[in-house]
């Protein structure tokens, strides 16, 4: 141990004192400013995509052909009935931009528990059996490392034929690695604590051993990476999408609809610009809330990034 | 008195923290002669390591020296700027050792390269003069195979030879000053022996002066004239070590050294009574195999070999051993749990194996070292406590948190800890916690693991008392597994002696410690370090 | 050392195998080849024709194993949508793909080594900040976005590098900015944390103990203990940028392999799709072995 990993905890201490773990982290969080960023733009996002359209009683699939390719509201020719604008078949492009945000968000969480699903799983057995199930389960990793992800990932939605429900578990299945890789090497570390030998002594069962015992020690790793894959989960179906092999037409889809703007990139460029805008704001906000999760339940750092 | 060759005056080490500038040492003095040696005693957190640090401008980034002085040989240390102090001061007139040979060289490059690099960078010489050199020092620390060390690589090395390579590399440049940093805590007590033996001798030969930091008040009034005692950063007392440790005046130092001398002054018991035997080990063995990589040919390590042996009902066994003796890997056999290659352990006539995983938890209890892994850091103190009795329903439902408390009340803890999270709490805490949660059912036996030495020595009296307290109140049966002869000496009834997985000597403790038979019992009796008493001179 | 490289070898070729079969299995199964030759309005007669006439009808292991027996042979079979054989295709578009993944990890390394250490060396301070900024938004934006914004902003407002194409190395410039953008994050994140753990190790306090600091200190004692980890995340980097190839050549037009791989998709071409699975693949298990190397002649603690 370090001497100033040895100060740093005798700071906590005496900073914490009859604080418990979770007080710890509320206290932290409440510094940190990455964080309450990240969890204010994505709340906003959310509420924007999933509030907001109830609201306004609109549709995203709305055509008006007389209304083609209005320009935002700060160009010439905008006007503030579609403040964004409309896309190519006259359909108002602030609503399709917002129904966006569901898609992305919907396929982002779902795709990101099925890929924790398979990981935690798969980490956690190999981990804690580790001998031949280890070998096994690092085959079946290399496998999938070596894989080309976005390639098969367009072939099979390709193939199956796309639909939301297929794009979710297409990108899920292929995102389960990072989860895999941190929840086994952590398992392995904990497994050899004392407080695990000390628990089967007393006559704990293996099942109960992971599931009291280890994965609550898992969860904050499982939480930070569970956010970082949302964000890759979303920019992969972007991608799906802008390539023509995900999300189909007319649905608003952020990468569809940047793929439908691509055409006109010289003449209307906000086609592009806005939902690609919208776009990085989701992820950013996710994976500095991803971020800053790390921080505030890191023991050894003290809320850094907050001064 | 000449002109000291090093001075520390008022030195005071802060740290920069959100909250503002805390002191963490302040007030140390410290004035060295040439050749003499000075010992820095002091538990963790009291500062010892920081100001040598200071001295050797190797203060983690946070902390930095807010006042003081510090002089060697006219020049002002502190004054100087940090190229200056890097080329004429690191390494050339002072060196240091530090405590984890593991991970003090770095695991990528040679021994060869990490001895002669100052050398060759610093001043400057041809690699077959400087290759020349650190033979010469492997050969003064006595490395066996000089030649062949240059070219292997830390991980090749034993924790021993790893220590010794790194005084040789401290040695290389001839320095004034050589400061050691608990240089063989980490080390087996016969090697720590030869260590200290080495630095002693070294020292002599070289002409050397030694700052000798340690918490261990044995070794350090083996090797030093002088001693300071420190505590939370500051000086409680400092004068010659023979006068400070035979008429403390601090009531600090009293303090320690009462704990050491209620340890010693325990008459060793001679009993070694043929009870009941409550635990037979007949001809166990285990072997490991180690990295069964693919196409790697897989080295097997016998961890035990055949050993057979009784524990007897009511009675405390200690096990001594060094790391690599095999006494971890007995301790869980009997406890069940790894199981043997060959043998069988029987419990009250019952074969280990056969006896119920739920029935051998109400019979056999562990306990660990290391008090910051043995408890969940996620669960609070009452749910580890009363775990065992949700498992084992001992008792009725409404009962579980009245017995609860009970039990923590039996290891000292009161009441309030209950809602309390393991982060919160101190190692001797701790450990009363694993102790709870262990006695809860109420074990025939408890096995405890080096129970003590990952703690305070003032701490590790309580301990050891608690666990006396309770073995009478619950007539349990004690194994203690332990490299600490004070701890063994304490509270053991009798003690058996391991080496390379071989039971080779067994007896009272009062036999076994003080008349020991074989050739590596003698060793390692005589390489326990006592403090002189007052009363013996 | 020969047993580590032959161990290596012996997973490489494993892994090839799996995948080889699940790629072969997996395509063929999901679409009838015989229906993809005759064509969408082919009649049931018609498919029953290429279906003999190809031999689609025989069990599918023994097609497998007559597919890889070709494979080893440097034999793909016959492309249905390009009607060619798929290993011409494949030399066709390598060099662009090549040059574009080798100038995209040129860039990664670039940036992110240089701003990793910088971070790591001046922790809490502006540097790191900068550092970390880049990263987080780094790895928000969509690659392909960010493709479409510089053509916009450096093609056509300011028009510095050409739109699209891949003429001549000049060409490549933005591609390989906007492929090796995305790896950034990663590396140098890694590079940081690496650094940081290596700074506060030990060993680096013995150097320091020993005289060495500032430039010395890294060159001779962190460097090389903090790229390790970084050296295995650059094979699987630039691995992933032969796949990752797909967006950034669809965007700038670039007729390399990634192209390809979308064509022959999107024309249920699946004799040129198995041989993409299988070379990208094999390019990544390939360049992982070179990391293990690299850092067994890095470590000696994988030496043994």
């Amino acid at each position: 141990m370090s001497l100033l990993s040895i100060f740093r905890k005798t700071q906590l201490v005496s900073d914490a004192r009859n604080l418990t773990p979770s007080q710890v982290m509320q206290l932290k969080a409440s510094h940190h400013k990455g964080f309450k960023f990240g969890l204010s733009l994505l709340l906003g996002i959310a509420l924007m995509g999933f509030v907001l359209p109830l609201m306004l009683d609109a549709s995203p699939y709305d055509q008006d052909l007389s209304m083609r390719l209005l320009p935002p509201v700060w160009i010439e020719g905008g006007s503030w009935q579609h403040w964004l604008g409309t896309d190519g078949n006259g359909r108002d492009y602030f609503v399709r931009i917002l129904y966006g945000a569901r898609i992305s968000l919907v396929v982002g969480l779902g795709a990101a528990t099925v890929g924790m699903l398979i990981g935690v799983t798969l980490g956690l057995i190999s981990g804690f059996y580790g001998g031949w199930v280890d070998q096994v389960v690092n085959f079946v990793l290399t496998c999938q490392l070596a894989l080309p992800g976005l390639l098969l990932a367009m072939t099979i939605v390709f193939l199956v034929g796309p639909s939301i429900m297929v794009v979710i578990l297409v990108i899920g299945v292929l995102h389960w690695t990072l989860f895999l890789v941190v929840v086994r090497a952590t398992t392995r570390r904990i497994r050899k604590l004392d407080y695990v030998t000390a628990a089967q002594a007393i006559g704990t069962g293996r099942f109960e051993i992971m599931r009291r015992e280890i994965l609550p020690n898992l969860m904050n790793q499982i939480i930070v990476i569970f956010t970082l894959e949302v964000g890759v989960a979303i920019l992969s179906e972007a991608s799906l999408s802008f390539l023509g092999v995900g999300i189909q037409p007319p649905t608003p889809s952020w990468g569809l609809l940047i793929a439908e703007g691509k055409d006109a990139l010289f003449y209307q460029p906000w086609l592009i610009i806005l939902p690609g805008i919208a776009l990085f704001l989701l992820v950013l906000a996710i994976n500095m809330m991803g971020d800053g999760i790390r921080d505030i339940t890191d023991p050894e750092s003290q809320s850094e990034g907050s001064s | 008195m000449s002109q000291p060759l090093l001075e520390i005056e008022n030195l005071a080490v802060s740290f920069k923290s959100p909250a503002g500038q805390v002191d963490v040492t302040h007030g140390f003095n410290l004035s060295l002669q040439r050749g003499e040696t000075i010992g820095i005693v002091g538990e963790s957190g009291s500062g010892k390591t920081l100001s040598m640090l200071a001295m050797t401008r190797l203060l983690p980034a946070q902390a930095f020296v807010s006042s003081g002085a510090i002089r060697m040989g006219g020049t002002d240390l502190l004054a100087l700027d940090a190229a200056s102090f890097h080329r004429q001061i690191s390494g050339r007139r002072v060196s240091m050792i530090f405590q984890e040979p593991m991970t003090a060289l770095n695991p990528v490059y040679s021994i060869g390269r990490q001895l002669t690099e100052t050398m060759i960078v610093h001043e400057g010489l041809s690699a077959s003069v400087a290759t020349a050199r650190a033979l010469e020092m492997l050969e003064a620390v006595k490395m066996p195979q000089p030649r062949l060390r240059m070219n292997q690589y830390p991980h090749q090395l034993s924790g021993g030879q790893r220590q010794r390579i790194m005084i040789a590399m401290a040695l290389m440049n001839k320095p004034d000053v050589l400061v050691a940093d608990e240089p063989t805590t980490a080390l087996d007590v016969t090697v720590q022996d030869e260590i200290i033996k080495l630095l002693v001798e070294l020292q002599q030969q070289l002409g050397m002066a030694m700052i000798f930091i340690s918490h261990d008040l044995g070794v350090v009034s083996r090797v030093s004239e002088r001693v300071i005692v420190m505590r939370k950063g500051e000086t409680v007392e400092r004068g010659e070590t023979k006068s400070v440790l035979q008429a403390p005046s601090h009531e600090y130092t009293q303090g320690l050294l009462q704990c050491l001398w209620r340890l010693e002054d325990k008459k060793l018991s001679t009993e070694s009574h043929h009870r009941e035997p409550i635990l037979r080990a007949e001809g166990i063995a285990k072997r490991y195999k180690l990295s069964a990589g693919l196409l790697k040919k897989s080295r097997k390590v016998d961890a035990l070999k055949e050993t057979s042996f009784s524990v007897y009902a009511g009675e405390t066994l200690a096990i001594v051993g060094e790391s690599g003796s095999g006494k971890s890997t007995l301790a869980k056999i009997i406890n069940g749990l790894i199981s043997s290659d060959r043998g069988k352990v029987t419990v009250e006539n019952t074969a280990i194996e056969d006896i119920p995983v739920k029935q051998r938890a109400r019979l056999i209890q562990p306990i660990f070292q290391d008090p910051y892994s043995t408890l969940n850091p996620t669960q609070t103190i009452g749910q580890i406590v009363a775990r065992p009795l949700h498992i084992h329903k001992t008792v009725a439902a409404e009962d579980i948190e009245a017995k609860t408390l009970e039990t923590m009340q039996k290891a000292g803890l009161s009441a309030d800890f209950v809602h309390r999270f393991p982060g919160q709490l101190s190692g001797g805490q701790r450990q009363r916690v694993a102790i709870a949660r262990a006695i809860i059912l109420q074990p025939r036996i408890l096995i405890c693991d080096e129970p003590t030495s990952a703690l305070d020595v003032s701490i590790q009296a309580q301990i050891l008392d608690l666990l006396c307290k309770l073995q009478r109140e619950l007539q349990m049966t004690l194994v203690v597994i332990s490299h600490d002869m004070a701890v063994v000496g304490y509270l053991a009834d009798r003690v058996f002696i391991m080496l390379d997985g071989e039971l080779i000597e067994s007896g009272s403790a009062a036999e076994v410690l003080q008349s020991p038979r074989t050739a590596y019992a003698k060793k390692l009796m005589s390489s326990v370090y006592r403090v002189p008493r007052a009363s013996a001179s | 050392m020969f047993r580590f490289v032959l161990g290596r070898l012996l997973v490489v070729v494993a892994v090839a195998m799996t995948l080889s079969v699940v790629a072969f299995f997996l395509l063929n199964l999901a679409v009838d080849p015989a229906q993809a030759i005759a064509g969408e309005e082919a009649n049931l007669l018609e498919i029953e024709q290429v279906r003999q006439r190809y031999g689609f009808d025989r069990a599918l292991t023994v097609r497998y194993v007559e597919w890889f027996s070709a494979v080893m042979h440097g034999d793909f079979g016959v492309s249905y949508y390009w009607n060619k054989p798929v290993h011409e295709l494949l030399l066709d578009r390598v060099p662009e793909t090549a040059t574009l993944a080798l100038m995209a990890l040129s860039v990664t390394v670039v940036i992110a080594i240089p701003l990793g250490c910088a971070a790591a060396l001046n922790p809490n301070t502006w540097i790191d900040r900068l550092a970390l900024g880049i990263a987080v938004s780094a790895q928000a934006i969509p690659n392909f976005w960010l493709g479409l914004m510089l053509i916009i902003l450096l093609a056509v407002i300011f028009p510095v590098f050409p739109v699209s194409g891949d003429k001549t190395l000049y060409h490549f410039v933005l591609p390989s900015f906007v492929l090796g953008a995305s790896s950034v994050p990663p590396v140098m994140r890694l590079m940081r944390a690496g650094l940081l753990d290596v700074m506060s190790a030990d060993y680096i306090r013995t150097a320091r103990s020993k005289g060495f600091s500032g430039w010395q200190l890294l060159l001779r004692h962190s460097l090389r203990n903090a790229l390790l980890p970084v050296v295995s995340v650059l094979a699987v980097q630039l691995g992933h940028k032969f796949g990752g190839s797909v967006i950034t050549e669809s965007v700038f037009a670039i007729n390399g392999l990634g192209r390809l791989a979308l064509e022959s998709i999107l024309g249920a071409d699946m004799p040129t799709v198995q041989m993409l699975v299988f070379v990208f693949a094999f390019i990544f298990l390939t360049l992982n072995f070179l990391a293990d190397i690299i850092n067994a002649y890095l470590d000696p603690r994988l030496r043994t």
